[in-house]
């Protein structure tokens, strides 16, 4: 070990660990999974405060990545692996743990294959800390597909009937992109001699077949993961097939790995081999956006809609990295830390509202009219997913849609237009739950949020707020 | 200013998450005393008074919250804050009004965001406030139909301001009011932005063609209602006009496009007072005639002069207002059709309400003469001659009202009067206006235009369905937008997802896949045909490899 000061590599190890003492944790005689549940919540409260802890040690406004960590690993080949963050890496990091917290809540009550879940999805937390704290190709690439192994599992254990297919479809899809990833890096091991690190990469000498080669074999790779045309079909049927709040979340922050590639790998300044690439990707990217704004619009399944929206928005995220500009970079970090929380909170209130309308065989037309306090927290994340200034997605979406208007107006107005059909959709859905008439004429109600889910919703809701108001106001000076 | 604001904000934000429904009506009491208190607390502030908060400082990136308080800013929070404290005070008195104490929380947060809509100095506070406005015009409405339209004018006009501002800041470079001059320079986009710029516009004014929104609010409680048309988003729109005046200029057809939507608005306003039937509906329409002229009478004026926004705030206010009183005397009768009679009950009412009209029109003339003083007689003389129609219905017309409601009609309570008489005190003081014979013109056009009846004919269009229930717009807006993304929306699920990518190109690799694999088996089953047909295939495909090597 090069270095002694090792924080970066705790926040991996802390979920590694609550994975363990959750495999050990024992159920109740009762059958109550109380006991796994506190462990696993553990764990990723525990590395809240690491990272907290981190965000002080950073210097937030520093440009590239600090508190570097670097182990030499093989000595023979020369192989390292270096971690640092920065804060577009903390900040997604922060994201998804509450967005852990947020969805653990949401199946705190499920008994069935409680274990399991809380152990994958440790796991998947774990790889994806590594990948974002990963500062050189071959901890990438550990990270990168190591998050592939916990989904591919939790997607056996919780999808529908058709399970099976949409599991070949996804180990399939994701392997291509991982073989032409491991080839790119063979062959830039072979022509480096030995491994290096992510911000080396662009200054790095190829001859431009190689070159050629690798742009295309890594982008190609990382797009594997995003879901644009005509691939996103594939991801949309997997997600949909899924009836588990947590797995879905886990199964769209996989999304994240391909958008997180980008950030990391695209030169400062384009290389010939990509510029066209590039452009085509942008047309595709948008169309893609409007496609499937388009059917989330029409579909009437909510976990469709929500699938639509997490798209537009990873497709408007994609295309703000390819601008290529540190502004927008900074933004989108921002941007994301609010719609991971949003996302997550809309998702588990659906499928919590689903859950409840299957147990009682109720339809989800004003359904959410007899109980104010779900109404109330789904109605306040709407309002903040559409775009309203309740959370830093408005302020940090207006700066990046500004610098994507200034690079290419068409392209920023279709987006504009996809992110405004998205938006109504939501809406739409929003006031179909809320319809007080149809409510009367069914009678129905679910079951409300308990006193302590609305508080913690409501600190939610706090957090969003206070993002808005300054995105980095947790972040204490010492 | 900044103290004030802040005050303000504390005890809306409290009044909604302390409720109380035991005590709502003293708790409703206590904010609006408070709020008196700010009243005259602001008053006193001085008539310039900068103050700037820092908000945002990142990446270049420099944003204060603006407190910029100028005498053309005064008049417009001067008036917010009165209406807001007014409204407050009627529904505390509102035996129909269920939750008091968050009508009135949620009124002073609205004032708050109006008070920085008007300081503003920035695009981005200017954007914040108008979506902040629009959320809490959402919260305001406690129907859910009138909630669901309001919500998507307005998010379709913020989002196409949010559009126009990011366009503008794309370019600019600055995201200071001041700073618009500049991108006229520039001069990029200049059609997309005024396109983009109307839609906004048009929607958040709830001019011709979007006015939809405001007649939905006629299901809500009078007081309510009445306080949304005055205090809401389409008073919000008025003021964002007023603030990116010289955004407006950056094309050609942005402001005639914006007058003609002001005179259409106006004559649908009076379209509506005459032909529609219930009562609430007319007093949109009175509504909807001030916001239209108003507009008009602003842009005539290059947006220098808010004297016209002040004038619709009150003045409008003011006719609601009777409406309130005319309809609570009524016991709550919506129908203009099942009324009639009604002086023999309301004499001191008719009275009373007439001349505060008169005034009310009076007070509006004597204001916004200097402007254009045949546009000005032309309004008060329609405005006019719809009141007395109005008026000449319910109050001389043939009685088709239920003898419950006559035998109950009973004169507002004072409260509502001295309301009445310190809004038009205050109309006339903020301007220092001083009589003349106008006021004696415009009693004698009323009396005449009330003995005369000359609009008698409309009233057989009460019994028409298609004129009562029609919503032209709507249909119009389901035709040309919702039906066409739908079937587009449609298609592309059914035909591209469905039928092109998983029918297609999926069930093809995936039977391709199951034939390869079936072939193979069969290639390598032990048998002499197949070592045959293998030996066989290596020759031709060496046979090939020479071939092409040739």
């Amino acid at each position: 070990m090069l270095n002694t000061f090792s924080i970066l590599s705790l926040i991996i190890i802390v979920p590694l660990m609550g994975m363990l003492f959750t495999l050990l944790a024992k159920e109740a005689e009762d059958g109550s999974t109380r006991n796994i549940f506190n462990v696993a919540l553990f764990s990723v409260v525990a590395n809240i405060v690491l990272i907290l802890r981190i965000f002080m040690l950073v210097d937030v406004y520093k440009p590239g990545l600090q508190l570097t960590e670097t182990y030499n690993w093989l000595e023979n080949p020369d192989i390292n692996i270096v971690f640092g963050v920065d804060v577009l890496s903390l900040m997604l990091i922060l994201a998804i743990h509450i967005a852990y917290i947020i969805g653990f809540i949401g199946v705190r009550n499920e008994v069935n294959k409680q274990k399991p879940l809380m152990v994958w999805s440790l796991l998947f937390l774990s790889m994806l800390n590594g990948l974002f704290v990963s500062a050189d190709i071959f901890s990438f690439y550990i990270f990168f597909e190591g998050a592939l192994l916990p989904l591919f599992m939790l997607l056996g254990m919780f999808g529908d009937v058709k399970r099976r297919e949409y599991i070949n479809r996804f180990l399939l899809y994701s392997m291509l992109g991982a073989i032409i990833f491991f080839i790119a890096m063979v062959a830039l091991f072979n022509h480096q001699g030995g491994m290096f690190e992510l911000q080396q990469l662009s200054k790095l000498k190829l001859t431009s077949r190689l070159e050629y080669f690798i742009w295309l074999a890594i982008f190609v790779s990382f797009l594997f993961r995003i879901p644009i045309w005509p691939f996103h079909y594939w991801i949309a049927s997997t997600n949909s097939s899924i009836r588990n709040s947590m797995v879905f979340l886990i199964s769209m922050m996989l999304p994240l790995s391909g958008l997180y590639g980008f950030v990391r790998f695209l030169p400062p300044s384009l290389p010939n081999a990509l510029y066209y690439g590039v452009m085509v990707l942008q047309i595709v990217a948008v169309i893609t956006m409007l496609f499937i704004a388009l059917i989330g619009f029409i579909n009437k399944d909510r976990q469709y809609k929500i699938f639509a929206y997490i798209t537009v928005y990873y497709i408007m995220y994609l295309l703000g990295i390819l601008t290529q500009n540190n502004v927008v970079l900074l933004n989108i970090a921002y941007s994301f830390f609010s719609f991971l929380i949003i996302i997550t909170s809309l998702e588990v209130l659906s499928a919590y509202i689903a859950k409840e309308n299957e147990r009682l065989g109720f339809f989800d037309d004003g359904v959410l009219c007899g109980c104010p306090r779900i109404a109330f927290i789904y109605s306040f994340m709407t309002l903040a997913a559409i775009g309203l200034p309740l959370s830093s997605l408005f302020l940090n979406n207006f700066l990046i849609l500004s610098n994507l208007l200034a690079v290419n107006i068409k392209m920023g107005m279709v987006m504009l237009t996809a992110l405004m059909i998205m938006s109504a959709a939501l809406l739409r859905e929003l006031f179909r739950l809320r319809d007080v008439e149809k409510c009367a004429v069914a009678g129905h109600e679910i079951a409300d949020l308990s006193k302590g889910k609305f508080v913690f919703m409501l600190f939610i809701c706090f957090i969003l707020l206070m993002s808005f108001i300054k995105p980095l106001w947790f972040v204490l000076r010492v | 200013m900044a103290n004030f604001v802040l005050l303000l904000l504390i005890l809306g934000a409290g009044g909604n998450i302390f409720l109380n429904k035991r005590l709502e009506k003293m708790v409703s009491f206590i904010l609006s005393l408070l709020t008196l208190a700010g009243f005259y607390f602001f008053i006193t502030l001085p008539h310039r008074n900068f103050k700037t908060l820092p908000w945002l400082e990142y990446m270049g990136l420099n944003v204060d919250v603006s407190f910029v308080s100028t005498p053309q800013n005064k008049i417009l929070i001067l008036s917010l804050l009165v209406i807001t404290l007014l409204a407050s005070l009627l529904t505390i008195f509102d035996k129909k009004e269920e939750n008091k104490q968050r009508f009135v929380s949620l009124c002073l947060l609205n004032l708050v965001f109006f008070i920085l809509l008007i300081c503003a100095q920035n695009l981005l506070q200017l954007l914040i406030c108008s979506c902040l406005l629009s959320v809490l015009g959402f919260c305001l409405i406690d129907d859910i139909d009138a909630k669901k339209k309001f919500a998507f004018y307005n998010l379709l006009s913020d989002m196409a301001l949010f559009s126009v501002f990011s366009i503008v800041y794309a370019y600019v470079g600055s995201l200071n009011i001041s700073a618009l001059k500049r991108f006229d320079e520039l001069g990029a986009h200049r059609d997309l932005l005024s396109f983009l710029l109307l839609l906004a516009l048009l929607t958040k004014t709830a001019l011709f063609m979007f006015h939809n929104q405001l007649y939905d609010l006629s299901v809500l409680n009078f007081n309510r209602f009445s306080y949304l048309l005055s205090a809401s988003a389409p008073f919000s729109g008025l003021i964002i006009i007023y603030k990116i005046y010289p955004l407006l200029q950056i094309s050609d057809y942005t402001l005639p496009g914006l007058k003609v939507a002001a005179v259409l608005s106006l004559l649908c306003g009076f379209y509506t007072t005459i032909m529609i039937d219930n009562i609430k509906e007319k007093t949109i329409g009175f509504g909807q005639m001030f916001y239209a002229f108003a507009l008009f009478m602003f842009l005539c004026t290059s947006g220098q002069n808010v004297m016209p926004l002040f004038c619709l705030l009150i003045g409008g206010y003011i006719i609601s207002l009777l409406f309130y009183g005319i309809f609570n005397a009524s016991s709550f009768e919506v129908l203009v059709s099942k009324t009639g009679g009604f002086i023999s009950g309301l004499k001191i009412c008719f009275l009373v309400f007439s001349i505060i009209f008169i005034a009310d029109v009076f007070c509006t003339f004597s204001l916004l003469q200097n402007i254009n003083i045949f546009c000005v007689s032309l309004f008060c003389a329609l405005l006019t001659l719809a009141f007395a129609h109005v008026m000449r219905q319910i109050f001389f017309g043939f009685s088709c009202a239920d003898e419950r409601v006559l035998a109950m009609l009973k004169n507002p309570s004072v409260l509502l009067f001295a309301i009445l008489a310190f809004l038009l005190f205050f109309m006339a003081e903020m301007q220092k206006i001083s009589l003349s014979l106008v006021l004696l013109y415009a009693a004698l056009f009323y009396l005449f235009c009330l003995w005369l009846y000359p609009l008698r004919l409309s009233k057989k269009y009460y019994q028409s369905e298609n004129i009562q229930q029609s919503d032209v717009f709507e249909d119009i807006f389901d035709f040309v937008i919702v039906a066409p993304l739908t079937i587009v929306g449609r298609v592309l699920w059914l035909l591209v997802d469905f039928i092109l990518i998983e029918r297609t190109v999926i069930n093809f690799l995936r039977k391709t896949t199951a034939y390869l694999v079936l072939a193979a088996r069969k290639i390598n089953r032990f048998s002499l045909a197949n070592f045959l047909f293998l030996i066989i295939l290596a020759f031709v495909l060496v046979f090939v490899a020479v071939l092409m090597r040739k």
